[in-house]
């Protein structure tokens, strides 16, 4: 999606600000909402003269918000929103600094983080780091260090129960054993290698966990950690505060502070992440968000917050409030609070989150030494947050692309003269004035989101400059300089991937899509109606959900396919480690949605083929599989083409497959065309540009695909009776 | 070439018998023609012969050798589809070549025996259309090359001229004719065209509710029908059918007089009081013009025309009549006057079991 689509999105939500208004953007849900709402509610019985809006927005597309609707001008006063994008709002501009509030209100260390050039960019309003929640029915006493960690987690593992349970592969629940063997990130605001000594002892650390006493799962989601543990299979948990609300309520837990990491000493360090109350242009010289700004950063406002949305919050005078520290959580969330490290906001850190990840996940399979997979990350990140293309003479372009206009232009003229389009037109007036508005309608929401998309390609954001950089990313997606073309980076690699995929996929549909309809073909066959109902159901059922459960199904250890590998005696496979099963599994699911649509084609084509046929090729002698071939298929043939031609073109883009089922592992080798020009878009610091000129890449590749199947479709249909 | 013997073929649908313990025996070289009016078991029984459907009972043999068991492709026979069945993605020289090709038969021979098979049905220029390029006719002729070329044992036909117009099918009649004369092979061919039937076969075997109802030369089933279905269904238009009483000296009824005298019957007296007279409309003629010795009173309905000759609908009390008169009679015929009408040949029925007692 461009920019401008999003831009059209915040729009349709939020008309731009009356004079006088404070608008204010937050994506609280629950508890944490039903505060924020206490709070306003109280600030608009007290200062009725400032009139304020409140928009809470969808978190999964906050940022992507903020980050277009602020420069249009149609964004907030003030906006909620964690730290980690403090330094993109920065770069940006969408921020201005704090000012008008006491910063000794706030704890020093949560008020640090937000300090960046010698300025403060905005208030803490409440902070979230990872403790250990346990079960009080299985742990006795906490663990204060690694090794007793280990030791009680060994002992509460196995009949399917874990004693210690995380999302082993996410960067941020791996940071508190990174930093407490002494690792570090950055330096200044430079990204170090990953690769360092503490941080391989840190993977050591993990591939114990899981690989060698196998105490922690892998593979592990947050939903299946809250699930496990309170069904009991899983005694202690590493969890954020929000773990809280998902805990059953028959499930008698405590919290503590994570332990001490024993090879060095010193405790486990994790992130801290900061609810932070950020103002932007808007809000300066305006007196009621001074106010606003004020009151919801003021003590009271941030007891409320502790008591009903249960946060911890930044304001020093709230830590001694009695609920407050009878609260078992919020009291170890503030102990914690001493051993954390802000959550880094280098706009860097977006494009190492992914590769860190990848890194982990070998780690924790012990499918790589921590060494290899952390070098294997640095050298992933480099390329990623490789320069951006260079700018690029606008006059030479504008050029060509007015004569690329003209010689269209021509070109148009020329066939509607010799097609005597005017004369129709002038002799069916009526008729095209009827089309015209479905017509026009259609041009605008075609048309110009097409050529908005088309030129993004040739521009690249840099912070808030976007910079023309003409035929740069094209360069930089078919050079690939730097990396070799062999590697899941390349678009070449992509590529064969993506075509490997299509054609696979495709086989696999005609092929088993035909052999069903072969079985459901006969008349006798009893049942036949409910068997086809059966088998096109995949179809019917949304793919985003199939591909959900597939996901789950090829789960390490708590899959149903490993499960049932086990139970024949075969090893378990870990699906998603090596190129050729992850393949596979995305091929099972895409094959599991594909095949009845192929099925159905078939089946209706075999239904017109008269039974006569047949009878005569039994008595010329053609045994079962000469009819198949001299009849069956070369009749089937002919109405399987435009499925085949609209397959392919659905399977190239399949991303909800791709993107759900492998998520691009191992290390984004099974990632097809449209899933990178997704990563490059949403998850890689928003290069837009660079993501639009590989989805024009693919529809060029698509579009050469459909005019070559449409010469052969037009000779193929000819011949077909 | 081969005979072909059926011995109580029997196909049966849950409760429905459609064919009923058939037994026939066809000599090598000979056309018989199956007849029977529609769903009286013809296809089923052509089928069960091709092989294409297994019968519930009896046994089936060609040439000799018992075939009950095996595929159509092992019988060696050919079979004309109604449809013509031709495959529609395939020119008209693989059409007729697919049987060969089944077969591995060898390049070399196989084209030579396709421009023989095509030059024999005029199709040398069509070799290379695909059959939806083609008429009728040359569909029609497609599908009796494909099956000739195989050079069967038997060939087969199921009403291959059905879906032609009249003068198509007269023609195609003609040369399926000439084709059985050259090839000596042994046919069996089923229509309902009574027409057809008559001019083609060697034999006709007249089907009714899946039982044989009379078989024999065409002669012979058009003078000597065994029972009224015979009568009614071979010729056109149908015989003619009139109740009677016998009466010492006579066959009496309301219209006519018959008497024992011209009927040549032997045991007058051992036949049934109530009789029907089967006679055929070109048996009848106007009285004044015959010296038949038969006398038939009608009341004229209406007159048809067709050129050549005159039909004259007309009723005798319960029963209607039709004469084929010649052209200059039936313009002496007015509609609604009363007429007499002469005949000789006539068949005999019991009226109660529809057999025939006598034909002169
Ligand atoms: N599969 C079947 N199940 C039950 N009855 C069937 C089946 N196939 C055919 N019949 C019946 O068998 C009877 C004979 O069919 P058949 O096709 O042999 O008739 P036919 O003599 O060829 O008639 P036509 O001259 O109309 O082609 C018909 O009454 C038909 O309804
Ligand atoms: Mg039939």
């Amino acid at each position: 999606m461009s920019p401008w689509l999003s831009v059209v999105c915040v729009l349709a939500v939020a008309a731009p600000a009356t004079e006088g208004e404070v608008v204010l953007w937050h994506a609280y849900r629950a508890g944490e909402a039903e505060a924020l709402e206490l709070v306003i509610d109280d600030f608009r019985a007290r200062h009725p003269e400032v009139k304020v809006r409140v928009l809470q927005v969808p978190y999964g597309a906050y940022p992507q918000k903020l980050r277009t609707a602020i420069p249009q001008g149609a964004g907030p006063d003030l906006f909620i929103a964690p730290n980690d994008h403090l330094r993109d709002f920065i770069e940006r501009e969408l921020v201005t600094t704090a000012r008008g509030v006491p910063a000794d209100r706030f704890d020093p260390r949560l008020m640090s983080a937000l300090t960046l050039k010698n300025e403060s960019w905005g208030y803490p309003l409440a902070y979230k780091t990872l403790v250990l929640f346990y079960r009080r029915d299985m742990v006795d006493a906490p663990p204060r260090d690694t090794d007793e960690l280990l030791a009680t987690a060994r002992k509460l593992t196995g009949d399917g129960r874990y004693g210690f349970v995380y999302q082993a592969s996410l960067p941020y629940y791996h940071a508190p054993w990174l930093f407490g063997f002494g690792g570090k990130l950055f330096e200044a605001d430079r990204l170090l290698p990953f690769e360092s000594p503490a941080a391989i002892a840190s993977g050591d650390f993990l591939r114990r966990l899981t690989f060698e006493e196998k105490v922690t799962p892998v593979d592990i989601s947050g939903a299946l950690a809250t699930e496990l543990f309170n069904r009991g299979r899983a005694a202690m948990v590493m969890n954020g505060p929000w773990f809280v609300s998902e805990i059953a309520a028959d499930v008698p837990w405590a919290v503590a502070p994570l332990p001490v990491v024993t090879a060095t000493g010193m405790p486990a360090r994790p992130f801290v992440s900061l609810d932070v109350l950020y103002r932007t242009a808007r809000a300066d010289g305006s007196a009621g968000a001074a106010v606003l700004t004020d009151a919801l950063t003021s003590d009271a406002a941030s007891l409320i917050r502790a008591r009903v949305g249960r946060q911890p919050v930044a304001n020093v005078a709230v830590v001694h409030d009695p609920v407050v520290e009878s609260d078992q959580l919020l009291a170890i969330q503030a102990r914690q609070l001493a051993s954390t490290e802000p959550l880094p906001s280098q706009p860097v850190m977006q494009l190492a989150w992914d590769p860190y990840e990848s890194a982990l996940r070998q780690i924790q399979r012990g499918a790589r030494s921590p060494e290899a997979a952390f070098r294997e990350a640095t050298a992933r990140v480099l390329v990623l947050a490789r320069p951006l293309p260079k700018a690029a003479p606008v006059r030479f372009y504008v050029l060509g692309a007015l004569l690329l206009v003209v010689a269209g232009l021509a070109y148009a003229l020329r066939q509607a003269k010799r097609a005597q389009v005017l004369a129709d037109v002038r002799r069916s007036g009526p008729a095209y004035a009827f089309i015209a508005p479905a017509a026009i309608g259609m041009a605008l929401l075609v048309g110009v989101p097409f050529v908005m998309g088309v030129g993004l390609g040739f521009f690249e954001y840099e912070g808030s400059q976007v910079r023309f950089v003409g035929l740069g990313n094209f360069a930089s997606i078919l050079g690939t300089n730097d990396y070799s073309p062999f590697e899941p980076m390349s678009f070449y690699f992509t590529m064969a991937v993506t075509v490997l995929w299509t054609v696979s996929n495709i086989a696999l549909h005609v092929g088993i899509g035909f052999g069903f309809a072969l079985l459901l073909q006969p008349t006798w066959l009893l049942g036949r109606g409910v068997f086809r109902v059966l088998l096109i159901l995949p179809w019917a059922i949304p793919n985003y959900i199939t591909a959900l459960i597939f996901k789950g199904l090829f789960n390490t250890q708590l899959g149903a396919i490993n499960a049932l590998l086990m139970k024949v005696g075969l090893p378990a496979i870990n699906w998603f480690d090596h190129f050729a099963s992850a393949f596979a599994a995305n091929l099972a699911t895409n094959v599991w949605l594909g095949f009845p649509f192929m099925m159905v084609t078939i089946l209706g084509a075999l239904q017109a083929i008269p039974s006569d046929l047949y009878e005569a090729a039994r008595v010329d002698g053609a045994g079962p599989w000469r009819r198949f071939t001299s009849i069956t298929l070369p009749l089937v043939g002919p109405a399987l083409v435009p499925s085949v031609v609209l397959g392919t073109i659905w399977t190239f883009n399949m991303f909800n497959v791709v993107f759900c089922v492998s998520e691009g592992q191992p290390e984004g080798a099974t990632d097809i065309l449209v899933t990178e020009a997704y990563r490059w878009a949403f998850m890689r610091n928003g290069r837009y540009g660079y993501a639009a000129a590989y989805s024009l890449v693919i529809f060029a590749i698509l579009l050469l695909y459909s005019a070559l199947t449409k010469r052969l479709l037009a000779s193929r249909v000819a011949e077909a009776i | 070439m081969a005979s072909i013997e059926l011995s109580s073929v029997t196909k049966r649908y849950g409760e429905t018998t459609i064919v009923d313990g058939i037994s026939l025996s066809i000599a090598d070289g000979e056309l018989v023609v199956l007849v029977g009016p529609s769903g009286c078991g013809k296809s089923t029984l052509l089928r069960m012969v091709a092989g294409l459907l297994a019968p519930t009972a009896g046994r089936i043999s060609i040439g000799g050798r018992d075939v009950t068991q095996l595929e159509p492709g092992d019988r060696d026979i050919a079979m004309v589809f109604q449809s013509y069945a031709l495959y529609p993605h395939m020119s008209v020289r693989d059409n007729i070549a697919f049987p060969l090709k089944v077969r591995r038969v060898r390049p070399a021979e196989l084209d030579e025996r396709v421009r023989r098979v095509a030059d024999m049905l005029g199709l040398a220029h069509l070799l290379d259309r695909r059959p939806r390029d083609l008429s009728g006719g040359q569909r029609q002729r497609v599908a009796m090359g494909r099956a000739i070329v195989r050079e069967p044992k038997v060939f087969l036909f199921d009403e291959p001229l059905s879906n032609l117009d009249a003068a198509l099918r007269t023609r195609m009649r003609a040369e399926i004719a000439e084709l059985h004369a050259r090839l000596k092979a042994t046919m069996i061919y089923v229509t309902h065209d009574q027409h057809e039937a008559m001019t083609l076969a060697d034999r006709i075997v007249l089907l009714n509710h899946g039982h044989i109802e009379q078989q024999g030369t065409p002669l012979d089933l058009y003078r000597r029908p065994r029972t009224r279905f015979a009568g009614e269904f071979m010729g056109s238009p149908p015989m003619n059918f009139l109740s009677v009483a016998r009466q010492p000296d006579a066959l009496m009824s309301p219209h006519l007089r018959v008497a024992r005298g011209g009927l040549r019957i032997d045991d007058w007296d051992v036949l049934p009081e109530e009789l029907v007279l089967g006679v055929r409309p070109e048996a009848l003629r106007l009285a004044e013009h015959s010296s038949a010795p038969h006398r038939l009173d009608v009341q004229v309905a209406w007159v048809e025309r067709t050129g050549s000759d005159s039909y004259v609908h007309a009723r005798a009390g319960e029963s209607s009549v039709v004469a084929r008169v010649t052209a200059s009679d039936g313009e002496r015929v007015a509609a609604g006057s009363t007429v007499t009408l002469a005949f000789d040949n006539m068949s005999v029925f019991d009226r109660d079991s529809g057999l025939a007692v006598a034909h002169c």
